[in-house]
């Protein structure tokens, strides 16, 4: 809450000097700190991309090398389609999931409804590395789930395929993202007026032809946030697929990673992430335009 | 309350713009020490921007603000001895009555035994002693209201300015809030500027009243001038259903105008100023002052045909037309009376005012 | 309030049940470790202990961790909080035509996978010949927690009616006072939720940090090195510990953060 810009300034001439010369400063500040601590980082990432890397030496040249090796050669594009597909899954699974449990909470009532709401929000802020690890620790070869069958006698040998792979990787990210699909939704679903409900009911519709008429139609649009938020977070983790990936578990946030480590083809690591900074501006992008375009109905 | 006519606060030629759009014309008005000024007219009529110019919340485009005769434009809002009344209150909703009481005081650095007992004096001015401790969501919108108006009062200032106070309760605590108003007023004698769209909280409440309209003064008066004597058709048509006629002014007759109009010659008593001869204006009768007994010695006399009547409760209303013209109607009040009207709805008869009660408009 | 058949409910809480197993199943069962031990494809009922946990007390990498943690943590939200209310402080004061891009760059770092904010941070301290250290980390998530404090902030700065300001200054107080005596107070509930939530986040953060940390290692980087190592029940008591911190930040988080609710 600031004054408006029309009130009269201070009375004195020294003090509005020091008023003028105040405001300059601190609008210098604000645009300056932003400025070189988020923009400029990006804008020299961006740059980084067109250098090259030659015998281990980094060529400061601007050339497009970079990106035509990515199209070019054989090992990335495919896992980039399959990380995208990865993630596509994972937010697949998370709305399946995440959509009957906001709409159990939004039928909920009262106390009920805040303290069961809060069970499934409270994860997300439980440390992101502990869960990873958790979830490992089930589903490992010496993990648990393995020990639980080998003690029940239902196997004799650990099963291999529960960890180690794209499915692995698939699921832990599932279960990491869920409490972030299911906040969209269960606040699209609360933002229904409920007087539209009755409205729907009164005119002798089911309460599934309520459903399919009303509910889901006017829950769209924190579906599809919903949807978005847990594709743009599967897309630039890396940590959890090396963690449970394995070999195998090969993803596209994982190859920028050891661009910057083993590799170290810093340039290259930089125009791959760029190629993901794209696809992600043109997923939010189009949420964005949708979220536009349904607000105008 | 004339006796006062020391100018406190004068603006010359203020005029207020936003980008471009001039809302505020050229306004000259003067308020005098001491007194109760109320500031009238519809939204956007630019009576909200009078009171933030003067109380320093806005700077005005051209022309000065004066305060005991010295420009005071350039002196910020936070050392302008006025003090304001918002309209949403603006209570700080995080201090106790008493902390907010005090806050013009503990930003001047007063001693906190000394806010102390002027909050606690203050508070009993505006009868909320014992209400010290509580926070402002706890009070009722005519306490809050209190709160407020002591907030301002405990700085005494020179003139306090009230931006529509009333405007959220409801009608009956308005009333008592309105008798309250004054009587304070009258207790610290401090001058008040009162910003209202209600014409009839206006005439209650003020000394002097000031119409505007479209960024422009239309009249300055008492209440009663105002009300009986409006300056032009509009304040005319702001207080109530006043009767307008088409009128041309023939002559002058000492100090009464004789008009002509489509359903007759009829004589009014002149307000002092000069109009010529041939002058088109309006005619205007309050709807009151027509009486139905012909045998009045009302000068003014008008064959009517009644056309509607309805009973409001401790009045009556009467909509009549003239016989010889019947595009011409007049509203008329009566008080009402058990026996009913003395009038039939579509009966013929007469009826008649006084040249002093009616009045011309030039237009 | 949604209406559903009792069917649809059971049929929905199987599923929300099933959703609460896998978010806190694998959590528990560590906890559940972190105390009895595991042989022979069997729990160990009477090996209960706390020896797991005395264990970590004196892991001096580990404490070091929690230590490191906690500053860049403390560092990260007290620059963001900062920063963040000087910020919607001028975008609010502000009528320039930047200031949506000034609030676009606040927001990116918010809006951008982290790997692309700790990577473009990565390349800005190796041209700036900055060396990696706590504080480059410090500075990694101050830019990363500054949108989520900036935002709240202004949020509520902007729901405060202007009357309160104007009011402040026409009992003659200066801007200052204004701002100590009206803003301030009316906007720490806001800083407080601001500043949980920011810890919170900062002490999460592994992506940034993995990419502009020098030697010092955080908590979740501490953790992810072990981890590599495989599970010992050392890991399972801090992991329990963390769990009982961040659900109590949670907690308190959520006491200022009110949820959405039915009007």
């Amino acid at each position: 809450m600031s004054l408006r810009s029309d009130v009269i300034p201070a009375s004195t001439e020294g003090e509005e000097l020091r008023l003028g010369l105040y405001r300059i400063v601190t609008t210098v500040l604000a645009y300056a700190i932003p400025g070189v601590f988020i923009l400029l980082p990006l804008v020299l990432f961006l740059v980084q991309s067109f250098f090259y890397v030659d015998h281990g030496v980094e060529v400061r040249e601007l050339t497009l090398r970079n990106y035509t090796r990515f199209f070019s050669d054989a090992a990335f594009v495919p896992v980039f389609l399959r990380t995208c597909l990865l993630c596509l899954a994972v937010s697949a699974i998370c709305l399946i999931l995440a959509y009957p449990v906001a709409y159990l909470l939004a039928s909920l009532q009262g106390r009920r409804k805040y303290v069961m709401t809060l069970v499934f929000v409270v994860p997300l802020m439980m440390s992101y590395i502990i869960k990873i690890y958790a979830i490992r620790a089930i589903l490992g070869g010496n993990g648990f789930l393995n020990r639980i069958l080998l003690f029940l006698g239902v196997i004799d040998q650990p099963l291999g395929f529960l960890i180690f792979n794209l499915q692995a990787v698939a699921l832990t990210l599932a279960v990491l993202l869920l409490p972030f699909a299911i906040l969209p939704i269960f606040i699209a679903l609360e933002r229904i007026p409920r007087n539209i409900l009755d409205a729907s009911a009164d005119l002798g519709a089911s309460s599934w032809q309520t459903f399919r008429k009303v509910i889901w139609p006017l829950s769209l649009q924190g579906t599809i946030v919903a949807a978005t938020f847990a594709f743009v977070l599967a897309l630039g983790d890396f940590v959890t697929p090396q963690m449970v990936g394995g070999t195998s578990g090969m993803t596209f946030g994982r190859i920028i990673y050891s661009q910057f480590g083993f590799a170290f083809n810093w340039p290259f690591g930089a125009a791959l992430s760029v190629v993901l900074l794209v696809l992600v501006l043109a997923v939010l992008l189009l949420t964005s335009l949708f979220a536009r375009a349904r607000h105008q109905l | 309350m004339d006796g006062a006519t020391k100018t406190l606060v004068e603006l010359r030629k203020v005029a207020k713009s936003y980008g471009g759009t001039e809302i505020l014309h050229d306004v000259d008005l003067v308020l005098r020490d001491g007194e109760f000024m109320t500031v009238l007219g519809p939204s956007g009529s630019g009576k909200t921007t009078i009171l933030r110019i003067i109380g320093g919340l806005i700077a005005p485009t051209r022309g000065a603000v004066l305060l005991d005769g010295a420009d005071i434009s350039a002196t910020p809002i936070n050392r302008r001895p006025f003090n304001t009344v918002f309209q949403d209150y603006a209570l700080f909703p995080h201090m106790t009555v008493e902390a907010n009481v005090g806050y013009g005081l503990m930003v001047r650095g007063t001693a906190r035994r000394e806010i102390k007992r002027k909050v606690a004096e203050t508070l009993g001015l505006v009868s909320l002693d014992g209400y010290g401790g509580r926070y402002p969501a706890q009070l009722s919108g005519g306490q809050q209201q209190r709160v407020a108006l002591a907030r301002a009062i405990i700085c005494a200032p020179r003139l306090i300015l009230l931006d529509e106070p009333l405007g959220a309760l409801d009608a009956e605590l308005r009333r008592q809030m309105q008798r309250f108003l004054k009587q304070i007023q009258r207790e610290i004698r401090t001058t008040f500027l009162f910003v209202t769209h209600d014409q009839e909280e206006a005439v209650t409440i003020a000394d002097r009243i000031c119409v505007m309209n479209k960024g422009r003064i239309e009249q300055i008066g008492s209440p009663q001038e105002v009300y009986y004597r409006p300056a032009n058709e509009y304040v005319a048509r702001f207080f109530g259903d006043n009767n307008l006629i088409d009128a041309t002014a023939d002559r002058m007759d000492g100090d009464a105008i004789a008009l002509t109009t489509s359903v007759g010659a009829f004589r009014c008593a002149g307000n002092g100023s000069a109009i010529s001869s041939g002058q088109p204006g309006k005619l205007l009768v309050r709807p009151e002052a027509i009486a139905f007994d012909a045998g009045s010695a009302n000068p003014n006399r008008l064959r009517v045909r009644v056309e509607e009547a309805n009973f409001v409760g401790p009045i009556s209303q009467v909509r009549v037309a003239a016989t010889t013209h019947p595009e011409t109607t007049l509203m008329i009040k009566l008080p009402s009376r058990a026996a009913g009207l003395p009038v039939e709805v579509g009966g013929e008869t007469e009826v008649s005012w006084s040249d002093r009660e009616c009045h011309f408009v030039p237009t | 309030m949604i209406r559903i058949s009792r069917t649809a409910t059971a049929v929905l809480g199987i599923i929300a049940g099933f959703v609460l197993l896998v978010l806190y199943g694998p959590l528990l069962v560590a906890v559940f470790f972190s105390f009895f031990g595991f042989q022979n494809n069997a729990v160990q009922w009477d090996s209960f202990s706390f020896a797991a946990y005395a264990a970590l007390a004196n892991d001096e990498g580990i404490i070091e961790a929690v230590v490191n943690t906690l500053i860049v943590g403390a560092a990260a939200v007290g620059l963001a909080l900062v920063l963040g209310t000087a910020l919607a402080f001028h975008y609010n004061g502000s009528r320039s035509r930047f200031r949506e891009a000034l609030q676009l760059v606040i927001f990116l770092p918010f809006l951008m996978p982290p790997i692309i904010t700790g990577l473009s941070l990565l390349i800005f301290f190796r041209e700036a010949d900055i060396p990696r250290s706590l504080w480059t980390v410090v500075i990694g998530h101050t830019v990363f927690v500054l949108a989520l404090v900036y935002r709240i902030v202004l949020t509520r700065l902007q729901s405060l009616r202007s009357s309160l300001v104007e009011a402040s200054l026409d009992l003659g107080a200066s801007r200052w006072q204004t701002f100590r005596y009206v803003l301030l107070p009316s906007l720490l509930p806001a800083i407080g939720s601001a500043a949980i939530l920011a810890f919170a986040l900062s002490f999460d953060e592994t992506l940034i940090t993995l990419l502009v940390t020098g030697t010092d290692s955080t908590l979740p980087m501490r953790l992810w090195g072990m981890m590599r190592m495989g599970f010992t029940p050392d890991i399972n008591a801090l992991v329990a510990l963390i769990l009982v911190g961040s659900t109590l930040l949670a907690l308190l988080a959520i006491r200022f953060v009110k949820l959405p609710t039915q009007q």
